[in-house]
C-alpha cells in the first residue's frame, strides 16, 4: 500500500505550496503545473544564485563570417589566392583558395580585442565582450545547425533553450509572454522549430512576433478588442467574475477554479501592458536616434523594453530565411547586414547599462556557424557564378557574450592560423548551453524533464561548463 | 570528521580525491561510512586481498570516487543498468553482463573497462585510471572479489547473470482478475475493488452527482458535446432510477456518430496526428490525405472494431487479406514529422509511437545503448528497426500515405551509439526478447503483420493494460499509473493494480470492445459520484487517489470550442471530410477535430489551450490556465461572432418578452439550465448600464468617388463595401454590378470603369506635422490607355477661410502621375497636414475602362521628430469589427465563465 498524500503534499502538488515549488522547482513544477491547472509560468528559483536573470540572444541567422568580424587572420592576406596549406576541411560546398577579409580589423578598448570595421560600434564595448573564437558545431548545414544551436539536438524534437529556461524559471511578468522570438518579415529556416517547446508543455514555446509590423494587434494575437471600450470590458469581466464566485462557492474553493479566475485578470492587464511594451514611439528622441533607423533597431529597442518588463528570454533574428548566408558578394552583403544592426546592438548595451539591467542580462550574439576562410567555388544555381563569397563552416566560428556573469574584455579560444578549425580551448554548442544554464543558476545536468522513459536535458549527455567565460 | 581526508589524498590521485570530496559534501549520508573506511584501517600491505578489509580499504573508495557518480544509489544513476555499490550489484552487473566474475578478472567487465582493452566499453570515460589502481582491482577479483554485505544486496538477488531480468516487474506479469464475475453479465468489479479500499481507509463513495451534472458529464465524456436544455430536462425528469437512466443514456451516446469523433481525438494525441510534414525544405509540405486516417479512426471507433483488429489495421492493413478499405489506418505510422526525410529518425518516431503508444514501452531509449532501466536491448531496437527498414511508402492510390513491404531484403545492423556511421552486428527482425524469449525471427516480409500480432495477442501483458488505463484516464480524470505511456520498471505498481488488471482481463475476455470497457466504467458507482469535495476525504486523501469523489474536469481545446459553437447554435455537426482552418475568419463552425493541423505553423490558439504535441506521441495533455486563454475568450473574432449571434437572438426575445425571459433563454442556451435569482439580478444590473460606443482610430481607408480632372477634385468618398482576401471591392465581387472593376489591394488595385468611380486610398493624419510621400506607380498592360494617379490633400477641397471659398477654381494637386505599360516614382514632400486631414491617393482610368490594373504602394513619413512612417502595403485596412451590444456582451460573459469551461 502507498500512504495517501498528506494535505500538505497535495497542496504542493497542486501548486498551492509555493515553498515547495521554490525548494524543488523542477520536480514540484512538473508534478503540479500540468496537473492542477495552475499557471506554470509563475517565477521559480533555479538551483543556485544566478548571475543573469534574463537573456537576449541576437541571432545572426545564416552564418556570419568570423574571419570578417571577430576573428582576425593576418595569414589570409599572406596566402591570398593560394591554396590552403594542408587539407581543406570538408564543408557543404567546394571552396578554393584562401580569401582574405576585405574588412579592416582594429584593437578596441583596454582589452585590445580585435574586431573588424563591420562592428565598429559594438567594438566600443569590447571591454564588456567575451568573444569566443573557438566555437564548433557538428555539420555544415543550416537546418541541423540551427536546431543544434537552439535545442541542443540537430534532428529530433527537443525543447529550445528558451523553453528550458522558462520551464525552469517561469517568468517575472505574467502580463507578457515569457519567451519571445522576434523575426521581421517571416520565419528563419526551420521556422518555429527554433523556439519549439518539444516535449515540454506547449506554454513554454516561444511566442513568435513579426516585427515588421508596428500595430499591436498584429504583434500579439487577441491583445486588442476593437468592439468594446475598456470600461465596458471591465464591467463585463466583473460580471464574469461575479458569476464565477457564485459558481466557486458551491464547489469548495477548488484551486483550478481560482486559478482560471486569476488568469482572466492577468489577461485583462496584459492588454494595456503589452500594448505599452511594444510601443517604441514612447521612447525619447535621443534613444530612438541612438538605436538608429530600420527594423533591426526597432526590434532591439522593443527587446530592451521587454527585458525591462521581465520577459525571460528574447531571441532577435535578423530576418526571414538566412540573411547572413553570403555564399557570394560577401563584402557587399556583410557590410549591409552589419550596417543594419551594429549601431543598434551597441546602443542596446549602452541602454541596458544606463538602466542598470546590463549586469543581470545575458547577451548572446552569433549565428548557427561561421564561414570558410577559403572562397566558395561557383556552382550552378547557388552563387550566380560569382567567386566572392564563403561557404558554411561548422569547424570553427565566433560568438560573443556580454552582461550578467560574463567575463568582459576577454577572448576565449582560437581557431587555426587561417580560421578554419577551432583548435585552442574549443567550445562546442553543448558547452555553450551548459555555461548559459550556469549563468542562469542551473546545473545543466540537473535541469531535467522526464519524458518517454528518461530524464532529458538541454545538453542531453553532453556539455561542459566553460569556467573561463565567467566573470 | 576531517581526519579521513588527508589519508584519502595520500591514497587517491588528486582528481579522484576531489570527486570523493564532492561526493561526501553532496551526500552527507555517506560521510560516516567513508570516513570510517579510510581512517580506521591499516596500511595496504597488512591486508589480505581476499578480505573484506581489502575491499573496504582499496576497492570501495576507488569505486566511490570513480564510478558512483553514474552507478550508485547515492547518485541515483545506474548507467548501463549497472550499480557498483554492493558486491551483489557488481556480480549481477548491467547490460553488458556481470561486472565482476570472482576469480576471473579477464571475464569481469569492471576490470576490462578499466583496462581500456579496446572493447567498446572504457571506464571511467574521461581517462584511464593509473595502472596501480587497476592492479588493485585485478588482485581483488582474483582473490574472490570479497565484499561485505550491503543493504542493496537483496535488490540484486533476483537478477540473473544474463543482465537484468525484468521478470519481477508488475507490468510484465499477465494481468489477473481479482474479482470473480462474468463480463457479459455486467461486472461490478470496479466498485467492488474501489469500495473495499475506501472502507479500509475509513472512507466511502460520495453520493451520486445530481442528474443535471450527470447528463452533462455523460455527454462530455462520450461525445464531447453538451446536452441541450431539453436533453437535460428529459434526463432529470426520467422516472427510472439513476442506474437505469445512466445505462440507457450511455448506450444511446455510444451509438451516436459523434462518439467516434470524441474518442478518435484522444487516439490522435497518441498518434501525433497532423496534416503536414513539419519542416521540409522545398517539397510540398502537406499530407493531402491525412484526414482519411482521422475519418477511419472515427468510423472504426463508431463500429467498435475489436481492439486487436483496430491496432493490426494501423500497423499492417496492407498485409491483411481484404484489408484494402482499411489502408487509411496506416496513417498511424506515416503521418509523423519527416525530419528532413532522415530515414533513421522517421523509423525511430514510428517505433516510438508503436511502443509507447500501444505497449507503454520506451523502446526509443534503446536506440543508442541498451535501455537504462528496462529489459530492452539495443538489439531489440534494431530488430524492430529492421521491420521498418523493410517497409516502403509507395504513395498514390488508393491511399496516399500507405505502406508496403519492400521487395528486396535490407539487413538491419546495430548502430553503435545510434550513429549510422558506426555499424555493429546484424540483427534479425523479431519481437522484443523479454516478451518473446524464444527469439524467433519474423518469417514473412518485413514482419510488420507479425509485429502487430505480437502486440495484440492476449498474452501480451502490456497492451490491454495500457489501453484500459488510457480509457480510465479520460473518463475518471486521472490515470491509474504514474505515466500512461511508460509501464516500464520505473513505473511503480499502481495503487489500484488489481483494478487495472481486472479491467484488462475483462477487456480481453470481451473481445477487446472499447465500447464495452467504457460502458463498464461509466455505469459504475465510482463514475457517477459527485465531484464536490467533503470530509473526511479532504483530510484523508486530498489528492483523491482512492476515488472517493469524481474529479472535476476542465474542458479541453476541442470540447470548449465545440461547446461555444453549440451554444451559439452555429455548430456544424457534419461528420468527416477535409480539414479546415478553423482559426481563420469567417471561422468555419465545424467540430474542432476537423481543424487543419500544421505542425510547423500551429496557430497560438491551439498551443494556448494545451493542444497535444504534433511532433511526438503524447500520453496526456497539460492543463494550464494561462492568460492567453482569457485573451481568446475576451477578444477573439471567433468569440465575438458567437456572442453577436447569441446577442441578436436574445435581444429579439427581450423585445418581445422582456429581460427576464431573455436572460432565461440565454442561460438555457449557454449553460443548459435556468438562472438563479442572484444571477438574474447580476445580469439585469449589467444590462442597466448602457454600452458606450467604441472609438476606433482609423488610419487608412479604401474607397471610391468621382474625380474631376479639370479641378483636381474628388467629388465625394464612399468606402468600398466588400473585403475578401485582403482586397476591397464591390459587394458582388469582381466585376460588381454597380462598382464594376473598382478594387484596392495592399499593393495597388484596379481603377473603376469611369471617372465617377476612381479608386481612392485615403490616409488620415494622426497628428499635425510635415510629411513626405514616396512610392512607385506601375501599370503593366500594353492595351488600353493606362491609369492616372493623383495625390490630394483633403480630396483637393480648397481650404476654407471663414465661410468663403478662397480658391473656388482649381487648385493644383500635390502630385499627379500617369503610367501605361510603365512605372514611375511618385514623390512629394513638404506637405503640411493637421491631425484628421486626409491624403487621398486617387487612381482613375483616364478615358476608358479596361486594362486598368495597377500597383501603387506608398509610404508617408513625418519629417519628425519622431519620423513616424506609414506604409500602405503593410497597413491595408481590414473591415471594422462589428461592435457588441449589451446583450452580446452578456452572452460572451456566460461563454467565458468557469461554469462553461468545467465539467463537474
Amino acid at each position: 500500500m502507498f500512504p495517501p498524500l498528506t494535505r500538505r503534499e497535495w497542496l504542493n502538488r497542486s501548486g498551492m505550496g509555493m515553498a515547495a515549488l521554490a525548494l524543488h522547482p523542477l520536480m514540484a513544477g512538473q508534478a503540479s503545473a500540468e496537473t492542477a491547472g495552475v499557471n506554470p509560468l509563475l517565477p521559480k528559483q533555479p538551483h543556485f544564485a544566478p548571475k543573469a536573470k534574463r537573456v537576449i540572444h541576437i541571432f545572426a541567422n545564416g552564418g556570419p563570417s568570423h574571419v570578417d568580424t571577430f576573428d582576425p587572420k593576418p595569414s589570409l592576406e599572406k596566402y591570398a589566392g593560394q591554396p590552403l596549406p594542408g587539407e581543406t576541411p570538408k564543408t557543404e560546398r567546394k571552396t578554393g583558395s584562401v580569401f582574405p577579409s576585405p574588412f579592416k580589423f582594429k584593437k578596441y578598448g583596454e582589452s585590445g580585442i580585435e574586431i573588424s570595421e563591420l562592428f565598429e560600434n559594438v567594438g566600443r564595448h569590447a571591454d564588456d565582450l567575451c568573444v569566443i573564437r573557438s566555437m564548433h558545431a557538428n555539420v555544415p548545414n543550416h537546418e541541423p545547425s540551427l536546431l543544434l544551436m537552439n535545442t541542443g539536438e540537430a534532428r529530433q524534437v527537443r525543447p529550445s533553450m528558451g523553453s528550458w529556461l522558462t520551464y525552469g524559471l517561469g517568468t517575472e511578468n505574467q502580463n507578457l509572454p515569457a519567451f519571445i522570438a522576434m523575426c521581421p518579415g517571416g520565419y528563419p529556416i526551420q521556422e518555429s522549430q527554433n523556439w519549439q517547446a518539444g516535449f515540454l508543455p506547449g506554454i513554454y514555446q516561444g511566442t513568435y512576433i513579426d516585427t515588421q509590423h508596428q500595430s499591436i494587434d498584429k504583434l500579439i494575437e487577441f491583445i486588442e478588442n476593437r468592439r468594446v471600450t475598456t470600461d465596458d470590458q471591465r464591467r463585463q469581466l466583473d460580471l464574469i467574475q461575479a458569476l464565477n464566485r457564485q459558481h466557486q462557492q458551491a464547489r469548495d474553493e477548488d484551486p483550478q477554479l481560482e486559478s482560471r479566475i486569476q488568469s482572466f485578470e492577468l489577461a485583462y492587464r496584459m492588454q494595456s501592458e503589452a500594448a505599452e511594451a511594444f510601443d517604441v514611439t514612447r521612447e525619447s528622441q535621443a534613444t530612438l536616434d541612438a538605436y538608429g533607423p530600420g527594423v533591426q533597431a526597432r526590434q532591439l529597442l522593443i527587446a530592451r523594453r521587454l527585458l525591462e518588463r521581465g520577459v525571460r528570454f528574447i531571441q532577435v533574428w535578423h530576418g526571414a530565411g538566412q540573411p547572413w548566408d553570403n555564399h557570394d558578394d560577401i563584402e557587399v552583403n556583410h557590410k549591409r547586414l552589419a550596417g543594419q544592426c551594429d549601431a543598434a546592438i551597441a546602443a542596446l548595451i549602452t541602454d541596458l547599462k544606463e538602466r542598470g539591467l546590463f549586469e543581470d542580462t545575458l547577451i548572446i550574439w552569433g549565428g548557427e556557424f561561421g564561414r570558410t576562410p577559403t572562397v566558395e567555388l561557383p556552382k550552378e544555381g547557388s552563387n550566380a557564378g560569382k567567386i566572392n563569397g564563403r561557404d558554411h563552416n561548422h569547424w570553427g566560428f565566433s560568438m560573443w557574450l556580454a552582461g550578467g556573469g560574463v567575463r568582459g574584455g576577454h577572448v576565449h579560444g582560437a581557431t587555426d592560423e587561417f580560421g578554419f578549425k577551432a583548435v585552442e580551448n574549443r567550445v562546442h554548442v553543448h558547452d555553450l548551453h551548459a555555461t548559459l544554464l550556469h549563468l542562469l543558476g542551473f546545473d545543466h545536468e540537473k535541469l531535467t524533464y522526464r519524458y518517454a522513459g528518461r530524464d532529458f536535458r538541454l545538453t542531453d549527455v553532453h556539455g561542459r561548463l566553460v569556467n573561463e567565460l565567467l566573470a | 570528521m576531517n581526519t579521513g581526508i588527508p589519508r584519502l589524498k595520500s591514497s587517491l590521485d588528486y582528481p579522484s580525491a576531489m570527486l570523493l570530496l564532492a561526493w561526501i559534501s553532496v551526500f552527507g549520508i555517506g560521510v560516516a561510512r567513508a570516513n570510517e573506511t579510510v581512517a580506521e584501517t591499516a596500511p595496504p600491505a597488512a591486508v589480505a586481498p581476499g578480505s573484506v578489509e581489502f575491499y573496504q580499504q582499496h576497492i570501495q573508495p576507488l569505486l566511490a570516487a570513480t564510478c558512483y557518480e553514474c552507478h550508485s544509489h547515492e547518485s541515483g544513476e545506474s548507467n548501463g543498468l549497472l550499480m557498483v555499490d554492493s558486491g551483489a550489484a557488481l556480480r549481477a552487473g548491467g547490460s553488458h553482463g556481470p561486472a565482476v566474475v570472482p576469480g576471473k578478472p579477464e571475464e569481469s567487465w569492471l576490470y576490462r573497462a578499466l583496462q581500456y582493452d579496446g572493447s567498446d566499453l572504457q571506464m571511467p570515460p574521461d581517462s584511464k585510471l593509473p595502472d596501480e589502481k587497476i592492479a588493485l582491482v585485478k588482485i581483488w577479483i582474483e582473490a574472490g572479489a570479497v565484499a561485505p554485505e550491503s543493504q542493496w544486496d537483496a535488490e540484486y538477488a533476483a537478477r540473473t547473470t544474463a543482465g537484468v531480468n525484468g521478470s519481477e516487474h508488475w507490468a510484465y506479469q499477465p494481468p489477473r482478475r481479482s474479482v470473480a464475475g462474468d463480463v457479459s453479465a455486467g461486472s461490478h468489479a470496479i466498485d467492488e475493488v474501489l469500495q473495499r479500499r475506501l472502507l479500509e481507509n475509513g472512507l466511502d463513495f460520495s453520493p451520486p452527482a445530481d442528474r443535471a451534472t450527470l447528463v452533462t458529464r455523460l455527454h462530455h465524456d462520450l461525445i464531447g458535446l453538451p446536452p441541450s436544455f431539453e436533453q437535460v430536462q428529459n434526463f432529470v425528469n426520467d422516472p427510472r432510477p439513476d442506474e437505469a437512466v445512466i445505462a440507457a443514456t450511455v448506450d444511446e451516446l455510444l451509438a451516436s456518430p459523434h462518439f467516434g469523433e470524441r474518442w478518435a481525438r484522444h487516439w490522435m494525441d497518441l498518434a501525433r496526428y497532423a496534416d503536414t510534414k513539419g519542416y521540409v525544405f522545398q517539397e510540398d509540405r502537406e499530407y493531402p490525405e491525412a484526414y482519411r486516417y482521422r475519418d477511419w479512426l472515427v468510423a472504426s471507433l463508431n463500429r467498435d472494431l475489436p481492439y486487436a483488429e483496430f491496432v493490426r489495421a494501423q500497423l499492417a492493413a496492407d498485409l491483411i487479406p481484404g484489408g484494402e478499405a482499411d489502408l487509411p489506418a496506416l496513417g498511424f505510422l506515416t503521418l509523423g514529422r519527416r525530419f528532413l526525410n532522415n530515414r533513421h529518425d522517421i523509423i525511430d518516431d514510428r517505433l516510438d509511437v508503436i511502443t509507447r503508444g500501444l505497449m507503454g514501452m520506451t523502446l526509443a531509449c534503446a536506440r543508442c545503448h541498451d535501455h537504462k532501466y528496462d529489459p530492452v536491448s539495443q538489439a531489440d531496437y534494431y530488430a524492430l528497426f529492421g521491420v521498418f527498414l523493410n517497409t516502403d511508402e509507395p504513395g498514390g492510390e488508393p491511399f496516399a500515405h500507405r505502406l508496403v513491404d519492400s521487395t528486396e531484403v535490407r539487413e538491419s545492423r546495430i548502430l553503435i551509439r545510434g550513429n549510422p556511421g558506426n555499424r555493429g552486428d546484424a540483427v534479425e527482425r523479431r519481437f522484443v526478447t523479454f516478451l518473446a524469449p524464444e527469439g524467433l525471427p519474423f518469417g514473412s516480409g518485413s514482419g510488420r503483420l507479425e509485429l502487430a500480432e505480437r502486440i495484440t495477442e492476449p498474452s501480451n501483458p502490456l497492451t490491454a493494460r495500457v489501453l484500459v488505463n488510457r480509457v480510465w484516464m479520460h473518463l475518471m480524470g486521472e490515470s491509474l499509473t504514474e505515466s500512461p505511456s511508460d509501464l516500464g520498471t520505473r513505473c511503480p505498481p499502481p495503487r489500484h493494480q488489481d483494478l487495472l488488471d481486472q479491467m484488462a482481463v475483462e477487456f480481453n475476455e470481451d473481445g477487446g470492445s472499447i465500447k464495452g470497457l467504457i460502458r463498464r466504467i461509466m455505469t459504475s458507482q465510482a463514475y457517477a459520484q459527485s465531484s464536490i469535495a467533503r470530509e473526511p476525504g479532504e483530510t484523508v486523501d486530498p489528492a483523491n487517489q482512492l476515488y472517493w469523489r469524481a474529479n472535476r474536469k476542465r474542458r479541453d481545446l476541442e470540447t470548449l470550442r465545440d461547446r461555444l459553437l453549440a451554444a451559439s447554435g452555429e455548430l456544424d455537426r457534419t461528420l468527416g471530410g477535409k480539414a479546415v482552418k478553423i482559426e481563420q475568419a469567417p471561422f468555419p463552425p465545424r467540430r474542432t477535430i476537423y481543424a487543419y493541423l500544421d505542425r510547423q505553423n500551429l496557430p497560438g490558439f491551439f498551443r494556448n489551450f494545451d493542444m497535444a504535441s504534433l511532433d511526438a506521441h503524447s500520453p496526456s495533455r497539460p492543463r494550464t490556465s494561462v492568460p492567453q486563454q482569457g485573451l481568446f475568450l475576451l477578444n477573439s473574432g471567433f468569440i465575438a461572432r458567437q456572442a453577436s449571434v447569441l446577442g441578436r437572438q436574445v435581444s429579439e426575445i427581450a423585445g418581445r418578452e422582456g429581460n427576464a425571459a431573455a436572460i432565461r433563454w440565454l442561460t438555457r442556451q449557454t449553460l443548459a439550465r435556468d438562472p438563479s435569482d442572484a444571477e438574474l439580478s447580476l445580469m439585469n444590473e449589467f444590462l442597466e448600464s448602457p454600452v458606450s460606443p467604441t472609438t476606433v482610430s482609423e488610419r487608412w481607408l479604401c474607397g471610391y468617388g468621382p474625380f474631376d480632372p479639370a479641378t483636381h477634385r474628388l467629388g465625394g468618398f464612399e468606402r468600398l463595401p466588400n473585403f475578401v482576401d485582403g482586397r476591397w471591392h464591390g459587394a458582388d465581387g469582381l466585376p460588381d454590378g454597380k462598382l464594376g472593376w473598382a478594387m484596392l489591394s495592399p499593393q495597388g488595385g484596379h481603377a473603376g470603369n469611369d471617372l465617377n468611380h476612381a479608386v481612392v486610398r485615403r490616409w488620415i493624419a494622426p497628428e499635425d506635422g510635415t510629411v513626405r510621400v514616396s512610392g512607385t506607380l506601375k501599370h503593366d498592360a500594353q492595351e488600353g490607355d493606362g491609369v492616372r494617379a493623383t495625390l490630394l490633400l483633403d480630396g483637393g477641397q480648397p481650404p476654407l477661410v471663414g465661410e468663403v471659398d478662397v480658391a473656388a477654381a482649381s487648385s493644383p494637386p500635390l502630385g499627379q502621375w500617369t503610367a501605361h505599360h510603365s512605372e514611375t516614382k511618385t514623390q512629394a514632400e513638404g506637405i503640411a497636414v493637421r491631425a484628421g486631414q486626409t491624403l487621398d491617393f486617387v487612381t482613375d482610368c483616364q478615358t476608358g475602362p479596361g486594362h486598368d490594373s495597377f500597383t501603387w504602394t506608398v509610404r508617408i513619413r513625418y519629417d519628425g521628430p519622431p519620423k513616424r512612417v506609414f506604409e500602405s502595403e503593410k497597413e491595408q485596412p481590414t473591415p471594422l469589427p462589428e461592435p457588441l451590444d449589451s446583450w452580446a456582451l452578456l452572452a460572451q460573459a456566460l461563454l467565458a465563465s468557469n461554469e462553461f469551461a468545467f465539467v463537474d
